[in-house]
Protein backbone atom coordinates (compact mmCIF):
# COMPACT_ATOMS: atom_id res chain seq x y z
CA UNK A 1 0.00 0.00 0.00
CA UNK A 2 2.89 2.25 0.80
CA UNK A 3 4.14 1.58 -2.71
CA UNK A 4 0.84 2.78 -4.16
CA UNK A 5 0.90 5.88 -2.01
CA UNK A 6 4.45 6.58 -3.10
CA UNK A 7 3.43 6.03 -6.70
CA UNK A 8 0.64 8.53 -6.32
CA UNK A 9 2.94 11.21 -5.00
CA UNK A 10 5.37 10.52 -7.86
CA UNK A 11 2.52 10.77 -10.34
CA UNK A 12 1.50 14.09 -8.82
CA UNK A 13 5.09 15.27 -9.13
CA UNK A 14 5.11 14.25 -12.82
CA UNK A 15 1.90 16.12 -13.41
CA UNK A 16 3.48 19.16 -11.79
CA UNK A 17 6.21 18.99 -14.42
CA UNK A 18 8.93 17.11 -12.56
CA UNK A 19 9.70 14.49 -15.17
CA UNK A 20 12.50 13.00 -13.08
CA UNK A 21 9.75 11.57 -10.86
CA UNK A 22 8.65 9.47 -13.79
CA UNK A 23 12.15 7.99 -13.93
CA UNK A 24 11.65 6.81 -10.36
CA UNK A 25 8.33 5.21 -11.32
CA UNK A 26 9.98 3.46 -14.24
CA UNK A 27 12.82 2.22 -12.05
CA UNK A 28 10.33 0.91 -9.54
CA UNK A 29 8.20 -1.14 -11.93
CA UNK A 30 10.33 -2.08 -14.92
CA UNK A 31 11.87 -5.14 -13.26
CA UNK A 32 8.51 -6.59 -12.41
CA UNK A 33 7.03 -5.91 -15.82
CA UNK A 34 9.94 -7.08 -17.94
CA UNK A 35 9.58 -10.88 -17.48
CA UNK A 36 5.93 -10.70 -18.52
CA UNK A 37 6.79 -8.72 -21.63
CA UNK A 38 9.58 -11.16 -22.39
CA UNK A 39 7.15 -14.07 -22.28
CA UNK A 40 4.61 -12.20 -24.38
CA UNK A 41 7.03 -11.18 -27.10
CA UNK A 42 9.54 -14.04 -26.94
CA UNK A 43 12.48 -11.70 -27.46
CA UNK A 44 14.44 -9.57 -24.97
CA UNK A 45 14.79 -6.69 -27.43
CA UNK A 46 11.11 -6.71 -28.30
CA UNK A 47 10.27 -6.84 -24.61
CA UNK A 48 12.45 -3.79 -23.89
CA UNK A 49 10.97 -1.85 -26.79
CA UNK A 50 7.48 -2.78 -25.78
CA UNK A 51 8.06 -1.77 -22.19
CA UNK A 52 9.62 1.51 -23.22
CA UNK A 53 6.65 2.25 -25.44
CA UNK A 54 4.24 1.35 -22.68
CA UNK A 55 5.96 3.69 -20.21
CA UNK A 56 6.05 6.44 -22.78
CA UNK A 57 2.35 5.97 -23.50
CA UNK A 58 1.70 6.04 -19.76
CA UNK A 59 3.65 9.28 -19.43
CA UNK A 60 1.69 10.88 -22.24
CA UNK A 61 -1.62 9.80 -20.74
CA UNK A 62 -0.72 10.50 -17.14
CA UNK A 63 -3.37 13.20 -16.92
CA UNK A 64 -6.00 10.58 -17.69
CA UNK A 65 -4.83 8.20 -14.96
CA UNK A 66 -7.63 8.28 -12.42
CA UNK A 67 -5.97 6.18 -9.75
CA UNK A 68 -8.74 3.59 -9.83
CA UNK A 69 -6.11 0.89 -10.20
CA UNK A 70 -2.47 0.95 -9.17
CA UNK A 71 0.05 2.55 -11.49
CA UNK A 72 1.62 -0.88 -12.02
CA UNK A 73 -1.69 -2.40 -13.13
CA UNK A 74 -2.31 0.53 -15.42
CA UNK A 75 1.05 0.21 -17.17
CA UNK A 76 0.70 -3.57 -17.25
CA UNK A 77 -2.60 -3.18 -19.07
CA UNK A 78 -1.12 -0.70 -21.53
CA UNK A 79 1.85 -2.97 -22.21
CA UNK A 80 -0.23 -6.12 -22.74
CA UNK A 81 -2.52 -4.37 -25.16
CA UNK A 82 0.41 -2.83 -27.00
CA UNK A 83 1.94 -6.29 -27.28
CA UNK A 84 -1.25 -7.71 -28.69
CA UNK A 85 -1.83 -4.93 -31.19
CA UNK A 86 1.81 -4.95 -32.29
CA UNK A 87 1.92 -8.65 -32.93
CA UNK A 88 -1.40 -8.59 -34.71
CA UNK A 89 -0.10 -5.98 -37.12
CA UNK A 90 3.04 -7.99 -37.78
CA UNK A 91 1.01 -11.05 -38.59
CA UNK A 92 -1.04 -9.10 -41.14
CA UNK A 93 2.09 -7.91 -42.88
CA UNK A 94 3.35 -11.46 -43.03
CA UNK A 95 6.87 -10.62 -42.07
CA UNK A 96 6.66 -12.13 -38.64
CA UNK A 97 7.40 -15.79 -38.45
CA UNK A 98 6.24 -18.09 -35.73
CA UNK A 99 6.54 -21.84 -35.88
CA UNK A 100 3.32 -23.49 -36.90
CA UNK A 101 1.76 -26.46 -35.21
CA UNK A 102 3.48 -28.89 -37.58
CA UNK A 103 6.84 -27.21 -37.47
CA UNK A 104 9.50 -28.56 -35.17
CA UNK A 105 10.53 -26.28 -32.34
CA UNK A 106 14.17 -25.40 -32.46
CA UNK A 107 15.52 -24.14 -29.16
CA UNK A 108 18.69 -22.99 -30.87
CA UNK A 109 16.67 -20.27 -32.59
CA UNK A 110 15.45 -18.81 -29.35
CA UNK A 111 17.25 -15.71 -28.14
CA UNK A 112 16.42 -16.52 -24.56
CA UNK A 113 18.76 -19.47 -24.82
CA UNK A 114 21.61 -17.07 -25.08
CA UNK A 115 21.08 -15.94 -21.47
CA UNK A 116 24.44 -16.95 -19.95
CA UNK A 117 23.21 -16.79 -16.39
CA UNK A 118 20.96 -19.82 -16.78
CA UNK A 119 22.25 -23.40 -16.52
CA UNK A 120 22.19 -24.93 -20.00
CA UNK A 121 19.60 -27.58 -19.21
CA UNK A 122 17.25 -25.06 -17.66
CA UNK A 123 17.80 -22.64 -20.51
CA UNK A 124 16.96 -25.33 -23.08
CA UNK A 125 13.82 -26.23 -21.23
CA UNK A 126 12.74 -22.60 -20.97
CA UNK A 127 13.45 -22.11 -24.65
CA UNK A 128 11.22 -25.03 -25.56
CA UNK A 129 8.41 -23.72 -23.40
CA UNK A 130 8.84 -20.22 -24.82
CA UNK A 131 8.71 -21.62 -28.35
CA UNK A 132 5.50 -23.38 -27.47
CA UNK A 133 4.13 -20.12 -26.09
CA UNK A 134 5.19 -18.25 -29.23
CA UNK A 135 3.33 -20.76 -31.34
CA UNK A 136 0.03 -20.05 -29.58
CA UNK A 137 -2.46 -17.61 -31.00
CA UNK A 138 -1.74 -14.11 -29.65
CA UNK A 139 -4.91 -13.94 -27.59
CA UNK A 140 -4.27 -17.37 -26.10
CA UNK A 141 -0.68 -16.60 -25.26
CA UNK A 142 -1.66 -13.39 -23.48
CA UNK A 143 -4.18 -15.23 -21.32
CA UNK A 144 -1.72 -17.99 -20.48
CA UNK A 145 1.05 -15.56 -19.53
CA UNK A 146 -1.26 -13.46 -17.41
CA UNK A 147 -2.69 -16.49 -15.66
CA UNK A 148 0.19 -18.93 -15.30
CA UNK A 149 3.10 -16.55 -15.21
CA UNK A 150 1.58 -13.62 -13.32
CA UNK A 151 -1.15 -15.43 -11.43
CA UNK A 152 -3.96 -13.00 -12.29
CA UNK A 153 -7.58 -13.93 -11.66
CA UNK A 154 -9.95 -14.47 -14.56
CA UNK A 155 -11.76 -11.26 -13.73
CA UNK A 156 -8.55 -9.23 -13.82
CA UNK A 157 -7.54 -10.75 -17.15
CA UNK A 158 -10.99 -10.06 -18.56
CA UNK A 159 -10.73 -6.42 -17.47
CA UNK A 160 -7.31 -5.99 -19.03
CA UNK A 161 -8.31 -7.53 -22.34
CA UNK A 162 -11.81 -6.11 -22.35
CA UNK A 163 -13.48 -9.50 -22.87
CA UNK A 164 -16.01 -11.48 -20.81
CA UNK A 165 -14.76 -13.83 -18.09
CA UNK A 166 -16.16 -16.79 -20.02
CA UNK A 167 -13.94 -15.89 -22.96
CA UNK A 168 -10.91 -15.86 -20.70
CA UNK A 169 -11.83 -19.29 -19.37
CA UNK A 170 -12.29 -20.86 -22.78
CA UNK A 171 -9.17 -19.26 -24.24
CA UNK A 172 -7.13 -20.44 -21.31
CA UNK A 173 -8.43 -23.96 -21.54
CA UNK A 174 -7.76 -24.22 -25.27
CA UNK A 175 -4.33 -22.71 -24.83
CA UNK A 176 -3.49 -25.25 -22.13
CA UNK A 177 -4.60 -28.12 -24.35
CA UNK A 178 -2.46 -26.73 -27.14
CA UNK A 179 0.52 -26.28 -24.84
CA UNK A 180 0.08 -29.77 -23.47
CA UNK A 181 0.43 -31.20 -26.97
CA UNK A 182 3.45 -29.06 -27.78
CA UNK A 183 5.19 -29.74 -24.50
CA UNK A 184 4.64 -33.46 -24.29
CA UNK A 185 8.36 -34.21 -24.24
CA UNK A 186 9.11 -31.59 -21.62
CA UNK A 187 6.35 -32.52 -19.21
CA UNK A 188 7.03 -36.25 -19.48
CA UNK A 189 10.64 -35.58 -18.60
CA UNK A 190 9.51 -33.47 -15.70
CA UNK A 191 7.07 -36.09 -14.51
CA UNK A 192 9.75 -38.75 -14.48
CA UNK A 193 12.20 -36.59 -12.56
CA UNK A 194 9.99 -34.83 -10.03
CA UNK A 195 6.52 -34.35 -8.66
CA UNK A 196 4.38 -31.52 -10.07
CA UNK A 197 5.36 -28.21 -8.53
CA UNK A 198 1.83 -27.35 -7.51
CA UNK A 199 -1.05 -29.48 -6.41
CA UNK A 200 -4.33 -29.57 -8.15
CA UNK A 201 -6.67 -27.33 -6.33
CA UNK B 1 -22.22 -25.57 -14.56
CA UNK B 2 -22.35 -27.52 -17.74
CA UNK B 3 -20.29 -30.66 -17.26
CA UNK B 4 -20.13 -31.19 -21.01
CA UNK B 5 -18.14 -28.00 -21.20
CA UNK B 6 -14.54 -29.04 -20.70
CA UNK B 7 -13.43 -25.53 -19.85
CA UNK B 8 -14.74 -26.00 -16.33
CA UNK B 9 -11.70 -28.23 -15.76
CA UNK B 10 -9.41 -25.24 -16.17
CA UNK B 11 -11.67 -23.13 -13.99
CA UNK B 12 -11.56 -25.89 -11.36
CA UNK B 13 -7.78 -26.00 -11.62
CA UNK B 14 -7.60 -22.24 -11.10
CA UNK B 15 -10.08 -22.17 -8.21
CA UNK B 16 -12.42 -20.01 -10.28
CA UNK B 17 -15.60 -22.00 -9.61
CA UNK B 18 -18.21 -21.21 -6.99
CA UNK B 19 -18.47 -23.77 -4.16
CA UNK B 20 -21.34 -25.75 -5.66
CA UNK B 21 -19.66 -26.07 -9.04
CA UNK B 22 -16.38 -26.98 -7.42
CA UNK B 23 -18.02 -29.86 -5.57
CA UNK B 24 -19.59 -31.07 -8.80
CA UNK B 25 -16.27 -30.83 -10.58
CA UNK B 26 -14.48 -32.74 -7.83
CA UNK B 27 -17.07 -35.49 -8.03
CA UNK B 28 -16.79 -35.84 -11.80
CA UNK B 29 -12.97 -35.89 -11.74
CA UNK B 30 -12.90 -38.54 -9.03
CA UNK B 31 -15.40 -40.69 -10.85
CA UNK B 32 -13.77 -40.45 -14.27
CA UNK B 33 -10.15 -41.64 -14.75
CA UNK B 34 -9.85 -40.04 -18.25
CA UNK B 35 -11.00 -36.73 -16.81
CA UNK B 36 -8.53 -37.10 -13.94
CA UNK B 37 -5.78 -37.78 -16.46
CA UNK B 38 -6.76 -34.74 -18.48
CA UNK B 39 -6.65 -32.61 -15.36
CA UNK B 40 -3.17 -33.91 -14.53
CA UNK B 41 -1.89 -33.00 -17.98
CA UNK B 42 -3.38 -29.52 -17.68
CA UNK B 43 -1.56 -29.09 -14.39
CA UNK B 44 1.69 -30.06 -16.07
CA UNK B 45 1.17 -27.51 -18.84
CA UNK B 46 0.31 -24.88 -16.25
CA UNK B 47 3.38 -25.64 -14.15
CA UNK B 48 5.67 -25.61 -17.17
CA UNK B 49 4.76 -21.99 -17.93
CA UNK B 50 4.64 -20.94 -14.28
CA UNK B 51 8.16 -22.29 -13.79
CA UNK B 52 9.71 -20.19 -16.56
CA UNK B 53 12.68 -18.10 -15.54
CA UNK B 54 12.07 -14.46 -14.57
CA UNK B 55 15.18 -12.64 -15.70
CA UNK B 56 16.01 -9.15 -14.51
CA UNK B 57 15.68 -6.36 -16.98
CA UNK B 58 19.00 -6.13 -18.85
CA UNK B 59 19.16 -2.34 -18.86
CA UNK B 60 17.52 0.56 -17.11
CA UNK B 61 14.85 2.10 -19.31
CA UNK B 62 14.73 5.42 -17.49
CA UNK B 63 17.59 7.20 -19.35
CA UNK B 64 16.27 6.23 -22.80
CA UNK B 65 12.78 7.24 -21.79
CA UNK B 66 13.98 10.57 -20.44
CA UNK B 67 15.70 11.23 -23.78
CA UNK B 68 12.58 10.35 -25.74
CA UNK B 69 10.38 12.51 -23.52
CA UNK B 70 12.81 15.41 -23.88
CA UNK B 71 12.86 14.98 -27.67
CA UNK B 72 9.06 14.87 -27.79
CA UNK B 73 8.84 18.03 -25.73
CA UNK B 74 11.38 19.78 -27.91
CA UNK B 75 9.36 18.81 -30.91
CA UNK B 76 6.14 19.92 -29.27
CA UNK B 77 7.71 23.31 -28.52
CA UNK B 78 8.73 23.63 -32.17
CA UNK B 79 5.24 22.56 -33.19
CA UNK B 80 3.71 25.21 -30.92
CA UNK B 81 5.65 27.77 -32.90
CA UNK B 82 3.40 26.72 -35.74
CA UNK B 83 3.27 27.43 -39.42
CA UNK B 84 1.15 30.62 -39.24
CA UNK B 85 3.53 32.14 -36.70
CA UNK B 86 6.57 31.12 -38.73
CA UNK B 87 5.05 32.49 -41.90
CA UNK B 88 4.14 35.75 -40.20
CA UNK B 89 7.69 36.09 -38.94
CA UNK B 90 9.12 35.30 -42.34
CA UNK B 91 6.86 37.86 -43.94
CA UNK B 92 7.75 40.61 -41.53
CA UNK B 93 11.46 39.94 -41.98
CA UNK B 94 11.22 39.70 -45.73
CA UNK B 95 9.05 42.78 -46.02
CA UNK B 96 11.67 44.67 -44.05
CA UNK B 97 14.40 43.43 -46.34
CA UNK B 98 12.41 44.41 -49.41
CA UNK B 99 11.74 47.89 -48.07
CA UNK B 100 15.44 48.32 -47.28
CA UNK B 101 16.31 47.22 -50.80
CA UNK B 102 14.01 49.81 -52.38
CA UNK B 103 15.35 52.52 -50.13
CA UNK B 104 18.95 51.59 -50.97
CA UNK B 105 18.21 51.59 -54.69
CA UNK B 106 16.56 55.00 -54.51
CA UNK B 107 19.57 56.42 -52.71
CA UNK B 108 21.96 54.81 -55.18
CA UNK B 109 20.03 56.10 -58.15
CA UNK B 110 19.90 59.59 -56.65
CA UNK B 111 23.61 59.54 -56.02
CA UNK B 112 24.38 58.43 -59.59
CA UNK B 113 22.05 60.74 -61.46
CA UNK B 114 21.57 63.51 -58.96
CA UNK B 115 17.97 63.84 -60.04
CA UNK B 116 14.57 62.88 -58.64
CA UNK B 117 13.92 59.25 -59.42
CA UNK B 118 10.81 57.16 -59.76
CA UNK B 119 11.96 53.59 -59.34
CA UNK B 120 11.15 51.32 -62.25
CA UNK B 121 10.73 48.35 -59.99
CA UNK B 122 7.53 46.96 -58.70
CA UNK B 123 7.97 45.18 -55.44
CA UNK B 124 5.07 43.81 -53.55
CA UNK B 125 6.05 43.84 -49.95
CA UNK B 126 2.75 42.88 -48.42
CA UNK B 127 2.35 39.32 -49.51
CA UNK B 128 5.37 38.21 -51.46
CA UNK B 129 8.71 36.98 -50.23
CA UNK B 130 11.49 39.37 -51.09
CA UNK B 131 13.94 36.69 -52.11
CA UNK B 132 11.80 35.83 -55.09
CA UNK B 133 10.90 39.36 -56.01
CA UNK B 134 12.74 40.66 -59.02
CA UNK B 135 12.66 43.92 -60.89
CA UNK B 136 10.11 44.00 -63.67
CA UNK B 137 10.37 46.65 -66.30
CA UNK B 138 7.06 47.54 -67.95
CA UNK B 139 8.52 47.01 -71.37
CA UNK B 140 10.21 43.71 -70.58
CA UNK B 141 9.00 40.83 -72.76
CA UNK B 142 7.11 38.08 -71.03
CA UNK B 143 8.59 34.64 -71.66
CA UNK B 144 6.54 32.35 -73.86
CA UNK B 145 4.15 30.21 -71.87
CA UNK B 146 5.17 26.58 -71.74
CA UNK B 147 3.41 24.19 -69.45
CA UNK B 148 5.86 22.26 -67.38
CA UNK B 149 6.31 18.76 -68.79
CA UNK B 150 6.65 15.75 -66.58
CA UNK B 151 10.31 15.19 -66.36
CA UNK B 152 12.35 12.73 -64.43
CA UNK B 153 15.13 14.50 -62.71
CA UNK B 154 18.21 12.68 -61.59
CA UNK B 155 17.66 11.15 -58.20
CA UNK B 156 20.48 13.09 -56.64
CA UNK B 157 19.52 14.86 -53.45
CA UNK B 158 18.19 18.28 -54.31
CA UNK B 159 18.79 21.51 -52.53
CA UNK B 160 15.60 22.35 -50.72
CA UNK B 161 13.64 24.99 -52.53
CA UNK B 162 11.72 26.15 -49.51
CA UNK B 163 11.70 29.81 -48.62
CA UNK B 164 13.93 30.56 -45.68
CA UNK B 165 12.49 29.62 -42.34
CA UNK B 166 13.01 31.82 -39.30
CA UNK B 167 15.83 29.54 -38.21
CA UNK B 168 17.68 30.15 -41.48
CA UNK B 169 20.26 32.38 -39.83
CA UNK B 170 21.64 29.27 -38.11
CA UNK B 171 22.88 28.08 -41.47
CA UNK B 172 25.33 30.95 -41.64
CA UNK B 173 27.17 29.67 -38.59
CA UNK B 174 27.07 25.95 -39.37
CA UNK B 175 29.18 24.00 -41.88
CA UNK B 176 27.52 23.64 -45.31
CA UNK B 177 27.01 19.88 -44.99
CA UNK B 178 25.39 20.23 -41.60
CA UNK B 179 23.24 23.15 -42.77
CA UNK B 180 22.04 21.14 -45.75
CA UNK B 181 21.29 18.17 -43.58
CA UNK B 182 19.34 20.44 -41.23
CA UNK B 183 17.46 21.85 -44.18
CA UNK B 184 16.60 18.35 -45.43
CA UNK B 185 15.42 17.42 -41.99
CA UNK B 186 13.27 20.54 -41.79
CA UNK B 187 11.82 19.76 -45.19
CA UNK B 188 11.01 16.18 -44.27
CA UNK B 189 9.49 17.38 -41.01
CA UNK B 190 7.20 19.65 -43.00
CA UNK B 191 6.13 16.74 -45.15
CA UNK B 192 5.33 14.85 -41.98
CA UNK B 193 3.36 17.78 -40.58
CA UNK B 194 0.60 17.26 -43.13
CA UNK B 195 -2.79 16.61 -41.59
CA UNK B 196 -2.85 12.98 -42.59
CA UNK B 197 0.08 10.65 -42.73
CA UNK B 198 -0.59 7.17 -43.99
CA UNK B 199 1.83 4.32 -43.87
CA UNK B 200 2.68 1.59 -46.32
CA UNK B 201 4.86 -1.19 -45.01
CA UNK B 202 6.71 -3.40 -47.45
CA UNK B 203 8.35 -6.37 -45.83
CA UNK B 204 10.79 -7.98 -48.20
CA UNK B 205 14.14 -9.68 -48.44
CA UNK B 206 14.75 -8.30 -51.91
CA UNK B 207 18.11 -6.54 -51.78
CA UNK B 208 17.33 -3.58 -54.00
CA UNK B 209 13.76 -3.10 -52.81
CA UNK B 210 14.38 0.40 -51.38
CA UNK B 211 15.93 1.54 -54.66
CA UNK B 212 13.04 0.10 -56.64
CA UNK B 213 10.63 1.94 -54.40
CA UNK B 214 12.63 5.13 -54.83
CA UNK B 215 12.46 4.74 -58.61
CA UNK B 216 8.74 4.27 -58.44
CA UNK B 217 8.31 7.36 -56.29
CA UNK B 218 10.65 9.39 -58.48
CA UNK B 219 8.77 8.48 -61.66
CA UNK B 220 5.34 9.07 -60.16
CA UNK B 221 4.09 12.44 -61.40
CA UNK B 222 2.98 14.61 -58.52
CA UNK B 223 2.24 18.25 -57.94
CA UNK B 224 4.63 18.12 -55.03
CA UNK B 225 7.51 16.31 -56.67
CA UNK B 226 10.00 16.40 -53.80
CA UNK B 227 10.17 13.44 -51.49
CA UNK B 228 12.24 12.54 -48.47
CA UNK B 229 14.23 9.43 -47.75
CA UNK B 230 15.07 8.48 -44.19
CA UNK B 231 17.51 5.65 -43.52
CA UNK B 232 16.91 4.22 -40.11
CA UNK B 233 20.03 2.64 -38.68
CA UNK B 234 20.11 -0.67 -36.94
CA UNK B 235 20.40 0.72 -33.43
CA UNK B 236 17.55 3.20 -33.73
CA UNK B 237 14.05 2.04 -32.98
CA UNK B 238 11.36 4.40 -34.20
CA UNK B 239 8.61 1.91 -34.64
CA UNK B 240 8.14 -0.92 -32.21
CA UNK B 241 6.37 -2.88 -34.94
CA UNK B 242 9.48 -2.66 -37.10
CA UNK B 243 12.68 -2.82 -35.14
CA UNK B 244 14.76 -3.85 -38.13
CA UNK B 245 16.73 -1.34 -40.20
CA UNK B 246 14.45 0.32 -42.70
CA UNK B 247 14.29 2.85 -45.47
CA UNK B 248 11.37 5.19 -45.15
CA UNK B 249 10.16 7.50 -47.88
CA UNK B 250 7.99 10.50 -47.10
CA UNK B 251 5.96 11.42 -50.17
CA UNK B 252 3.36 14.20 -50.17
CA UNK B 253 0.51 13.51 -52.59
CA UNK B 254 -3.21 13.88 -53.03
CA UNK B 255 -5.79 11.15 -52.57
CA UNK B 256 -6.13 10.09 -56.20
CA UNK B 257 -2.43 9.89 -56.82
CA UNK B 258 -2.09 7.93 -53.61
CA UNK B 259 -4.47 5.23 -54.77
CA UNK B 260 -2.74 4.69 -58.09
CA UNK B 261 0.64 4.79 -56.39
CA UNK B 262 -0.37 2.11 -53.90
CA UNK B 263 -1.64 -0.02 -56.80
CA UNK B 264 1.73 0.25 -58.50
CA UNK B 265 3.50 -0.68 -55.28
CA UNK B 266 1.31 -3.73 -54.89
CA UNK B 267 2.11 -4.81 -58.42
CA UNK B 268 5.84 -4.43 -57.75
CA UNK B 269 5.70 -6.21 -54.39
CA UNK B 270 2.79 -8.66 -54.48
CA UNK B 271 1.57 -9.79 -51.04
CA UNK B 272 4.25 -7.77 -49.28
CA UNK B 273 2.42 -4.49 -48.89
CA UNK B 274 0.23 -3.31 -46.04
CA UNK B 275 -1.35 0.12 -45.78
CA UNK B 276 -2.70 1.85 -42.71
CA UNK B 277 -2.77 5.05 -40.73
CA UNK B 278 0.37 6.14 -39.00
CA UNK B 279 0.54 6.97 -35.34
CA UNK B 280 1.44 10.56 -34.45
CA UNK B 281 4.23 9.18 -32.24
CA UNK B 282 5.88 7.51 -35.17
CA UNK B 283 5.61 10.58 -37.33
CA UNK B 284 7.12 12.73 -34.61
CA UNK B 285 10.08 10.42 -34.15
CA UNK B 286 10.74 9.94 -37.84
CA UNK B 287 11.52 13.60 -38.33
CA UNK B 288 14.42 13.31 -35.94
CA UNK B 289 16.18 10.06 -36.73
CA UNK B 290 18.43 8.43 -39.24
CA UNK B 291 20.08 9.92 -42.29
CA UNK B 292 17.80 12.18 -44.27
CA UNK B 293 17.93 13.24 -47.89
CA UNK B 294 15.46 14.98 -50.14
CA UNK B 295 15.04 14.10 -53.81
CA UNK B 296 13.10 15.62 -56.64
CA UNK B 297 10.68 13.43 -58.52
CA UNK B 298 8.61 13.97 -61.63
CA UNK B 299 6.51 17.10 -61.52
CA UNK B 300 3.00 17.18 -62.91
CA UNK B 301 1.10 20.25 -63.92
CA UNK B 302 -2.25 20.40 -62.18
CA UNK B 303 -5.55 20.43 -63.99
CA UNK B 304 -8.54 22.09 -62.56
CA UNK B 305 -10.29 25.36 -62.03
CA UNK B 306 -7.99 28.29 -61.64
CA UNK B 307 -7.88 29.73 -58.16
CA UNK B 308 -10.52 32.30 -57.35
CA UNK B 309 -8.19 35.26 -57.48
CA UNK B 310 -7.07 34.24 -60.95
CA UNK B 311 -10.68 33.81 -62.06
CA UNK B 312 -11.42 37.28 -60.78
CA UNK B 313 -8.39 38.62 -62.55
CA UNK B 314 -9.38 37.05 -65.84
CA UNK B 315 -13.00 38.18 -65.56
CA UNK B 316 -12.05 41.74 -64.80
CA UNK B 317 -8.88 42.06 -66.78
CA UNK B 318 -10.37 44.67 -69.09
CA UNK B 319 -11.31 46.81 -66.12
CA UNK B 320 -7.99 46.42 -64.36
CA UNK B 321 -5.59 49.22 -64.13
CA UNK B 322 -2.74 48.91 -66.57
CA UNK B 323 0.66 47.61 -65.62
CA UNK B 324 -0.25 44.34 -63.96
CA UNK B 325 1.37 41.03 -64.59
CA UNK B 326 0.95 37.55 -63.26
CA UNK B 327 4.09 36.06 -61.92
CA UNK B 328 3.22 32.39 -61.84
CA UNK B 329 6.66 31.63 -60.46
CA UNK B 330 5.57 32.91 -57.10
CA UNK B 331 3.74 30.91 -54.58
CA UNK B 332 2.77 31.06 -50.99
CA UNK B 333 5.89 31.26 -48.93
CA UNK B 334 4.67 28.39 -46.84
CA UNK B 335 3.88 26.13 -49.78
CA UNK B 336 5.70 22.85 -50.11
CA UNK B 337 8.23 22.92 -52.92
CA UNK B 338 6.56 22.02 -56.15
CA UNK B 339 3.10 22.94 -54.91
CA UNK B 340 1.46 25.20 -57.42
CA UNK B 341 0.07 28.16 -55.61
CA UNK B 342 -2.02 31.15 -56.51
CA UNK B 343 -0.20 33.52 -58.82
CA UNK B 344 0.51 37.01 -57.63
CA UNK B 345 -0.73 39.98 -59.61
CA UNK B 346 1.84 42.66 -60.17
CA UNK B 347 2.35 45.79 -62.15
CA UNK B 348 3.00 45.47 -65.89
CA UNK B 349 1.88 46.86 -69.21
CA UNK B 350 -1.54 45.98 -70.74
CA UNK B 351 0.27 43.88 -73.31
CA UNK B 352 2.13 41.99 -70.63
CA UNK B 353 -1.14 41.48 -68.80
CA UNK B 354 -2.68 39.73 -71.82
CA UNK B 355 0.30 37.45 -72.16
CA UNK B 356 0.33 36.81 -68.48
CA UNK B 357 -3.26 35.62 -68.63
CA UNK B 358 -2.17 33.02 -71.15
CA UNK B 359 0.73 32.01 -68.90
CA UNK B 360 -1.58 31.65 -65.98
CA UNK B 361 -4.15 29.61 -67.94
CA UNK B 362 -1.48 27.31 -69.28
CA UNK B 363 -0.11 26.74 -65.84
CA UNK B 364 -3.47 25.42 -64.71
CA UNK B 365 -4.40 23.30 -67.72
CA UNK B 366 -1.45 21.09 -68.56
CA UNK B 367 -1.31 18.38 -71.17
CA UNK B 368 -4.42 16.22 -71.67
CA UNK B 369 -2.84 13.02 -70.39
CA UNK B 370 -2.63 14.61 -66.99
CA UNK B 371 -6.39 14.63 -66.70
CA UNK B 372 -6.21 12.57 -63.55
CA UNK B 373 -4.31 15.29 -61.75
CA UNK B 374 -6.13 17.93 -59.76
CA UNK B 375 -5.04 20.47 -57.22
CA UNK B 376 -4.86 18.74 -53.85
CA UNK B 377 -7.85 19.35 -51.68
CA UNK B 378 -7.09 19.87 -48.01
CA UNK B 379 -8.92 16.73 -46.94
CA UNK B 380 -7.11 14.58 -49.46
CA UNK B 381 -3.64 15.86 -48.93
CA UNK B 382 -1.57 13.11 -47.35
CA UNK B 383 1.98 12.14 -46.85
CA UNK B 384 2.75 8.51 -47.58
CA UNK B 385 5.34 6.83 -45.47
CA UNK B 386 6.68 3.97 -47.53
CA UNK B 387 8.46 1.77 -45.08
CA UNK B 388 10.71 -0.82 -46.72
CA UNK B 389 12.02 -3.31 -44.23
CA UNK B 390 13.21 -6.86 -43.92
CA UNK B 391 11.50 -9.64 -42.00
CA UNK B 392 12.87 -9.93 -38.48
CA UNK B 393 15.54 -12.55 -38.01
CA UNK B 394 14.45 -15.44 -35.86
Amino acid sequence: MTGCNDDNSLIEACRAGRTEAFGVLVGRHQDRLYPTMLRLTGSPEDALDLLQDAFLRAFEKLDKFQGESSFYTWVYRIAVNLALSGRRRRRIVGGFHRPGRDEPLDPADDPILSDPTLPLERAERDALIQSALDALADDHRAVVVMKEFDGLRYEEIAAILGVPVGTVRSRLHRARLDLRERLKGVVEEDASSRQPARNVH
Amino acid sequence: MNLDDETYLSAYLDDELDPADRLAAEWSVESSPPLAEQLRSLVQARDAVAGLDRPSIPRDLAPALAARIAADRRRARLGAFGRPARVALAFSGLAGMAASLIFAMILLNRALHDSPVVPDVAVQIDDAPAHRTHPIRPSAPVPAPTPKPIEIVSAEPVAPSLPPAPEAHEAATTPPGVAREQEYRRLVSRMLERPRVRRIVIVTDIQDAPDRVQELIRDDARQTPEFGRISICQDIVVDTDRTEPAEVFAVPMDGRVRRSFVDRLRRQFPDLVEEGDSSPDLVTRLGEVGRVAVFRGAEAAPLGDPPLDLQAFMANRSEMKPDHIVDSDRGRPDAMPGEVAAPVVEAASPEAREKAAVVASAAFVGPPDLGRMAPPRPGESVTMLVWVTRPPKR
